[in-house]
């Protein structure tokens, strides 16, 4: 009995440890920007907002993070009816060459960002698109499709294979079957999906640094560029930023779809 | 015997009319030339094995698959040309398929809501057909909410709500444990008589059919096998296949000595033996098989009447099964074959060890002669077990 409580013990140091491990970074980054000194720190020096107030007041903060926001809008409009009409199809139908098409799909994963951003780089300068915002959102459309057609796919294989047949002899006729049931039914699979590639895009860095200039910068690359002069507290407030973000969309989607639903589909 | 079909007919069109249907899918014939009527008001089961072409057959009739040839007709009018939203038919399926997203409620709604109903004409229904299933007061729960004979409830009055000319039931019941099961067939068949909607069902269970139908088709290999009511089918097989798929049989293979007007003498192994044959065209010579059901077959303890055969055999097996016991015991005359027979009261008689010698009898009015399955030479009957397949 004895020997059993401490291996107990010692599983439960394990878990501690791993579950501070992972909150590690994040824990410092929220206590660092709450410092009242000129450089981050750990432990901070004294308390205070005034790295809030300073990003605030810092103009190109605020507008890069409103062209991230457009761009991860952008990647969300367009992915949601793209991915979601991908996932139904290749769950539902009886497609030729479905296995080719999944591949072909999920080929964005197989390749690593840099070279999938070189590529549009070349792509996106030829056709002259190089300065614009909307196009990067269209860049990460592409390169996060999978996770859209996932998300859906996971809410559309749980469904019965007759729902369709079930509407149609109740009465509907096809495009009202799939408006009035396939996508409800399907909806907190493309929630999830959108959800997903709002805070993809959001966050995104590596493509993104290829595509924008000076005019069209998102937050992210603004803060890698504010990295390699000096590291100063307003990147760690910025942080924090990201932080709530990510909050928000975690509460979003259980408020809309239920975290539980959410975790059992991967 | 009973007449095949179609003898109680009406000056009204029949409900279905299923003629010479047959439906092929690339190599395999799924439905072979299906020719059927149904009344207005009959419930109809579909027995058969998985790959019977039971499912396809009731698909057809919904019209989710189209057949390769033959004509279905429904209320009189021929169906080929309307889709499955055109035709008036009700359908509860396999798995349900209840709208996830919705509320009881708006899923019995749902096919007013097609057909345009009137608003407040919808809410009279929808309450109506939740008395009707006994689900009163749940309407408002969402489709997990609910356990699963409430989920087979919303189902049916959802497939009954706009009145169809026609209910098809896919198994729904299959997915059930048995005492849910069972309380379920004997809930459909209340409200199929409440209501006198005309209705397919289609099943592999032999009990489920027995217990909820007017009238049973047995189906095998896209075929029937034969359809009559279920005191017919059980009692009166038509062919091995049927009194096979139908309780504990057993098949005695032998050879057919004489046959006239139904009765039939066959030699099995070293006997003679009498019994009724329903098929006149075989002819003396022929392979057959004879049936003997379990429960006709029994130990006689003391000196018996006149009328019974009677075999000496030794116990192999005793299964206790509950209410009754299930022997297996071999009697030599009759060659390797085990026999197997019920004690429907074990309660009341001494149970015999395996090894003990017993004499076993029936009536020969109890012995049915078939044609030999030509695959199964000496196959057994299924065993009764109620698979959810």
């Amino acid at each position: 009995m004895k020997r059993g409580r401490g291996l107990q013990r010692l599983i439960l140091g394990v878990v501690v440890f791993d579950l501070l491990f992972l909150a590690l970074p994040t824990l410092v980054i929220v206590v660092a920007s709450f410092t009242a000194g000129k450089i981050v720190a750990f432990p901070p020096e004294g308390f205070s907002l005034r790295w809030y107030q300073a990003i605030l007041d810092k103009r190109a903060f605020v507008d890069a993070f409103l062209r991230s926001a457009y761009v991860a809008t952008v990647c969300t409009l367009v992915s949601l009816p793209a991915g979601t009409l991908a996932a139904l199809a290749l769950a539902r139908w009886r497609l030729r060459h479905a296995l080719a098409w999944q591949l072909y799909l999920l080929l964005p994963f197989t390749i690593p960002l840099v070279v999938s951003g070189l590529g549009m780089m070349l792509l996106f300068g030829r056709m002259g698109m190089l300065g614009m915002l909307w196009p990067v959102g269209l860049a990460l459309t592409v390169i996060n499709l999978p996770f859209m057609i996932w998300g859906v796919a996971a809410c559309v294989n749980r469904l019965d294979p007759d729902l369709e047949n079930a509407a149609a002899n109740l009465g509907a006729p096809p495009l009202h079957a799939f408006v009035t049931v396939t996508l409800p039914a399907v909806m907190p699979g493309v929630v999830t999906g959108g959800l997903l590639m709002f805070i993809l895009a959001f966050n995104e860095f590596i493509v993104s640094l290829m595509l924008v200039d000076a005019r069209t910068v998102t937050l992210p690359v603004l803060m890698y560029n504010s990295i390699r002069s000096t590291i100063t507290p307003d990147l760690a407030a910025l942080s924090v930023v990201y932080i709530l973000i990510a909050a928000v969309t975690v509460w979003l989607l259980d408020r809309l779809v239920g975290l539980e639903t959410f975790l059992r589909s991967r | 015997m009973q007449p095949r079909d179609g003898q109680t007919a009406e000056k009204a069109p029949p409900m279905v009319r299923v003629e010479k249907v047959s439906k092929r899918f690339d190599s395999v014939l799924a439905v072979a030339e299906v020719d059927f009527t149904l009344e207005t008001g009959a419930f109809l089961t579909i027995l058969g094995p998985s790959g019977c072409g039971k499912t396809t057959l009731l698909r057809m009739i919904a019209g989710f698959i189209e057949p390769t040839a033959g004509e279905i007709w429904i209320h009189g009018r021929p169906v080929r040309d309307l889709p499955p939203y055109r035709r008036s038919i009700g359908m509860v399926f396999q798995k349900l398929a209840l709208f996830p997203h919705m509320t009881a409620a708006q899923n019995i709604a749902y096919p007013l809501r097609m057909r345009g109903f009137p608003r407040d004409e919808i809410a009279g229904r929808v309450e109506r057909y939740l008395r009707l299933v006994r689900l009163e007061g749940l309407g408002g729960r969402r489709i997990h909410e609910l356990s699963g004979g409430q989920q087979q409830r919303v189902a049916i009055a959802r497939a009954l709500v706009f009145e169809p000319d026609l209910l098809l039931l896919d198994e729904p019941l299959a997915a059930l444990d048995r005492k849910l099961r069972q309380e379920m067939q004997l809930e459909f068949r209340r409200i199929q008589k409440e209501l006198g909607v005309t209705t397919v069902n289609v099943t592999h269970d032999q009990r489920e059919a027995l217990v909820m139908s007017d009238r049973v088709m047995v189906m095998d290999a896209g075929r029937i096998q034969q359809m009559a009511v279920p005191e017919t089918v059980y009692h009166r097989p038509e062919n091995r296949f049927v009194a096979g798929f139908l309780g504990l049989t057993n098949f005695l293979p032998g050879q057919l000595l004489e046959s006239r007007a139904g009765r039939a003498r066959l030699r099995v192994g070293a006997l003679t033996l009498a019994g009724t044959i329903a098929d006149p065209s075989i002819l003396p010579g022929t392979r057959v098989e004879a049936a003997l059901r379990a429960e006709r077959l029994r130990i006689l303890e003391e000196a018996t009447g006149e009328g019974w055969e009677v075999v000496e055999a030794e116990i192999l097996e005793v299964v206790f099964e509950g209410e009754r016991l299930v022997y297996s015991a071999r009697a030599e005359a009759l060659g390797e074959v085990p026999l197997r027979f019920v004690d429907a009261d074990p309660l009341r008689h001494r149970r015999h060890r395996p090894g003990e010698r017993v004499r076993l009898g029936w009536r020969p009015s109890d012995l049915m002669i078939f044609r030999a399955d030509p695959e199964a030479p000496t196959r057994i009957g299924q065993p009764e077990r109620e698979d959810n397949g």
